[in-house]
């Protein structure tokens, strides 16, 4: 009964949607589908592979590398190469853009100290479909990383160590141990980073890369809303056709097991162990480091006119609306991923995880589908409760998150096994003080882990926070989005950013405590 | 681990508080709106305007009327969706493009509004014919060329960017932008849509490199030497010319504007503007709060804080606004311009403008 009702919440708007698509009012739909769908299609797969290609070697290697050996600032890298993942793509897109552009700081640095023609002979276009992919991936990598780095770290240590003894070379104990174990994580973060890509809106528009997302704004701008919720029915059957592909995979790979030891970490020999700091330390200066800085600079040079009390509101605003919709989005996953368990039998299992389909749909088109129905209700009942409530607003958070919490679960879950349950229901437990008593401590770790990817998910949310917040009503990324928009540049929105950023890490700075746990 | 458990439980507490309070914040919204609207006025303004100087100038008609501003800022297409979803949402939308008006108007959430002193502030072809918007202020699209490298004498109008001396001369954003949209809707009023089309082909040709960016990065492609002229907003270069960023500040200099067709139809004038919605509950305190916004004062503001013209004729501008020089502006009922926007979008698309 309660699986129905969450997951009928979560499903209601995705109904609302698919209706809206069979309107006949498509004024732009013959000029789409003729010039600019298969644009869409074909440069949303090429990002995602780009991204996807992209992100796996940020995230294994230095994974590989921190669980495996002793280098040099090795317990340093394990924490900061997770730290990317606060960073919003729009603020890393329109960063590294105000770095490198012709009146950026890498220009400006070269014509001061080098001369002008210098200058000009190291400028480069940026906004290209190869540097989107980078920065795209700068922002995503982290998902695999922390997937991996779990992985690597506990689930293979026992077999590695023993392959150590056994003589295998760190090369073959990689590829024939550590990968093929890790593959169920990898693919979990790989997934969460397809969504994220395939629902990216402000770099993709900023480099004029169409996509599906940019092509569901421009229809909807252009007041062919019918078009553009089109647009997203293709786009969701895309991410269904990647959602299915890497659960057929993660099922394929299903691993024993083994009982926990602490690996051994090697040594590195000496031009290894430069590699691998030099790997480590040029991901973390990119992803993280240079555009935190440029972001502080231009943090200081704008805070003057734009930092007033009402920033610390709406600070404090973001954090604890964050945090708490964060823990109840959790809470909430957690219940259904067990009332899923209770009645497998009879297909719970299944019908626990349409609640996750909400991740694979733009914010703003989710938004179209829970406007109707909430506005319907509120009319109904002549109040406000649900659009432009923070109530309202937690709702659309829930279906479109609970996909991030509900995997972190699922993934701890799996790993438990039903024994437990079935201990339990030897004991005549009931199923409700099982998952109380039993699960919840058992999973805390992994609970706390969902708040964590769910509160920096919802942190740096754009679109649906925009639509259907409370009047009055700004969060951090609200801030930053209408200073990036307005002056068309990412210098004043600096401040806000930065706050945003740092807010994300602080939880980060939990997750990395959990890992090493 | 355990100081780990104590934490969260902690936050389990808090979030059990969030269950009571999203219901303790909308009902007090709830109260806002309904109850106590009859002592302290209010109205509701959906923006597409994110502006700081909005921001000013809506406390500052807080603190002269006594009527609160609710906002809510968001792209007005989205903003058009949930007020006709909710109909009684919003009391007025604002946009920063007359064919979002438009948008607004043919998706009948707007309504038409008798107000003389509204009607003698806004120029006729900058309102709708219904009354059912009007212009706050006036944006032109124009062309920065580079001192350096162009003579302004040698280009005069739009049609100018179609011949084939400016091959790879040409910085322009994306055709999804409305800005561009709406220029293009201008030509095919002056002309028709085959003329439009042949001339949208020449001007792809003449492109620097594939649009992208906004209009700020137009400019920095003609200061940094890969284009001669880039296409415009004049308020971008304002903000060019005052940014913290020296480099910018430069990149600005190195530009000087052409107000094009000043021997024909004139230069392509957009509009910021402002409807009064359908069910506007509070529809007295939004025209009030028009008639504000057409103040001689805040037309003055819109053009020192922002560098936009004012709607209203004979207000000051501001400094750099009086350097570009007084010229000659192209007096289509804007309406019309609205109304071409879906035709504009084919063009673009039949002329591969990306």
């Amino acid at each position: 009964m309660v699986l129905l009702i969450i997951v009928g919440i979560i499903l209601l708007p995705l109904f609302a949607i698919l209706i809206r698509a069979f309107d006949s009012d498509a004024s732009t739909w013959k000029l789409i589908s003729e010039f600019y769908l298969s644009k869409y299609i074909w440069n949303s797969i090429g990002l995602v592979i780009g991204v996807s290609g992209m992100t796996i070697l940020m995230a294994v290697i230095p994974a590989w590398l921190i669980a495996n050996y002793k280098f040099f600032g090795r317990k340093f890298f394990r924490l900061a190469l997770l730290l990317p993942i606060a960073f919003p793509t729009y603020i890393m897109a329109y960063t590294y853009t105000g770095i490198f552009d012709s009146t950026g700081t890498i220009q400006q640095l070269a014509n001061t100290l080098l001369g002008n023609d210098f200058a000009n002979a190291i400028y480069f276009d940026f906004m290209t479909p190869f540097w989107l992919v980078l920065v795209l991936s700068f922002c995503l990598y982290p998902y695999i990383y922390a997937a991996c780095l779990i992985s690597f770290s506990n689930d293979s240590a026992q077999h590695l160590e023993a392959s150590k003894m056994l003589g295998a070379n760190s090369i073959s104990r990689f590829f024939k141990i550590g990968l093929p174990m890790a593959r169920p994580a990898l693919l979990a973060g790989l997934f969460l980073v397809i969504m994220e890509v395939l629902n990216e809106y402000g770099a993709v528009q900023y480099f004029n890369f169409k996509t599906f997302t940019s092509g569901i704004f421009t229809a909807w701008e252009n007041g062919d809303l019918t078009s553009a919720v089109r647009i997203a029915a293709v786009l969701f059957a895309t991410a269904i056709f990647f959602l299915f592909i890497t659960h057929i995979l993660i099922r394929k790979s299903k691993i024993e097991k083994a009982s926990k030891i602490p690996i051994v970490h090697e040594q590195l020999k000496k031009h290894h162990h430069v590699l691998a700091f030099l790997f480590c330390g040029l991901l973390f200066l990119f992803a993280f480091l240079i555009p935190f800085i440029q972001l502080l600079f231009w943090a200081v040079s704008t805070y003057s006119e734009v930092v007033t009390f009402d920033f610390y509101v709406v600070a404090w605003n973001t954090f604890t609306i964050s945090i708490l919709a964060a823990i109840v989005i959790t809470l909430i996953s957690f219940i259904l991923l067990f009332a899923g368990n209770q009645i497998r039998n009879i297909g719970g299992k299944q019908l626990a995880s349409l609640g996750i389909l909400g991740y694979s749909i733009p914010g703003a088109i989710i938004a179209v589908g829970i406007i109707m129905p909430f506005a319907f209700i509120d009319t109904s009942l002549q109040s406000n409760w649900l659009l432009g409530s923070i109530f309202g607003l937690s709702i659309a958070y829930l279906i479109r998150f609970m996909a991030v919490s509900y995997n972190a679960l699922d993934g701890a879950v799996q790993k438990q096994g039903s024994r437990l349950d079935e201990a339990a229901l030897n004991m005549k437990t009931k199923p409700l003080i099982a998952m109380f008593k039993i699960h919840f401590p058992i999973l805390k770790p992994a609970l706390f882990i969902a708040v964590i990817l769910v509160f920096v998910d919802i942190m740096k949310e754009l679109p649906m926070t925009l639509i259907l917040r409370p009047m009055n009503y700004d969060t951090l990324a609200t801030e930053a989005y209408r200073y990036a928009e307005t002056n068309e540049s990412a210098m004043q929105s600096a401040p806000a950013s930065i706050i945003l950023i740092l807010l994300g890490t602080i939880p980060v700075i939990f997750l990395h405590k959990l890992i090493k746990n | 681990m355990k100081s780990i458990y104590g934490l969260f439980c902690v936050l389990f507490f808090l979030g059990s508080c969030v269950e009571t309070d999203p219901d303790a914040d909308s009902s007090n919204a709830e109260a806002d709106q309904t109850p106590i609207q009859k002592i302290t006025k209010s109205v509701t303004v959906y923006s597409h305007r994110h502006y700081d100087i909005d921001k000013e100038i809506f406390s500052a008609f807080e603190k002269e009327t006594g009527i609160q501003v609710l906002v809510k800022e968001d792209k007005a297409s989205k903003l058009i969706e949930l007020i006709s979803q909710k109909k009684d949402a919003a009391d007025v939308l604002i946009t920063v493009d007359v064919a979002r008006l438009e948008q607004a108007k043919n998706k009948n959430i707007l309504q038409s509004i008798q107000s003389d002193y509204i009607q003698s502030r806004v120029p006729s072809n900058f309102m709708d014919s219904d009354n059912m918007w009007f212009g706050l202020t006036k944006r032109y699209r124009v062309l920065a060329y580079s001192k350096e490298r162009v003579d302004p004498l040698e280009i005069k109008g739009y049609t100018d960017l179609a011949k084939p001396k400016w091959k790879g001369k040409i910085a322009v954003r994306s055709s999804s932008n409305t800005y561009n949209q709406s220029l293009m809707a201008s030509v095919i009023a002056h002309s028709d849509e085959q003329k439009a089309e042949s001339w949208a082909k020449s001007v792809v040709a003449n492109f620097s490199r594939s649009p992208k960016g906004n209009d700020r990065d137009q400019v920095k492609e003609v200061a940094a030497g890969r284009a001669d002229i880039a296409i415009i907003n004049t308020y971008y270069l304002g903000k060019l010319l005052n940014s913290e960023n020296q480099q910018e500040v430069e990149a600005g200099k190195a530009v000087g504007l052409i107000f094009p067709d000043q021997e024909h139809a004139g230069a392509h004038v957009n509009i910021s503007g402002i409807g009064v919605c359908k069910n506007a509950p509070n529809k007295d305190n939004a025209i009030e709060l028009i008639e504000y916004l057409l103040s001689d004062k805040v037309q003055e503001l819109y053009s020192a804080a922002n560098y936009e013209y004012p709607i209203v004729k004979d207000i000051p501008v501001c400094d750099l606004l009086k350097s570009w020089g007084s010229f000659h502006e192209d007096s289509i009922a804007l309406e019309r311009i609205g109304q071409l926007n879906t035709a504009a979008l084919e063009v673009f698309a039949r002329a591969g403008w990306e």
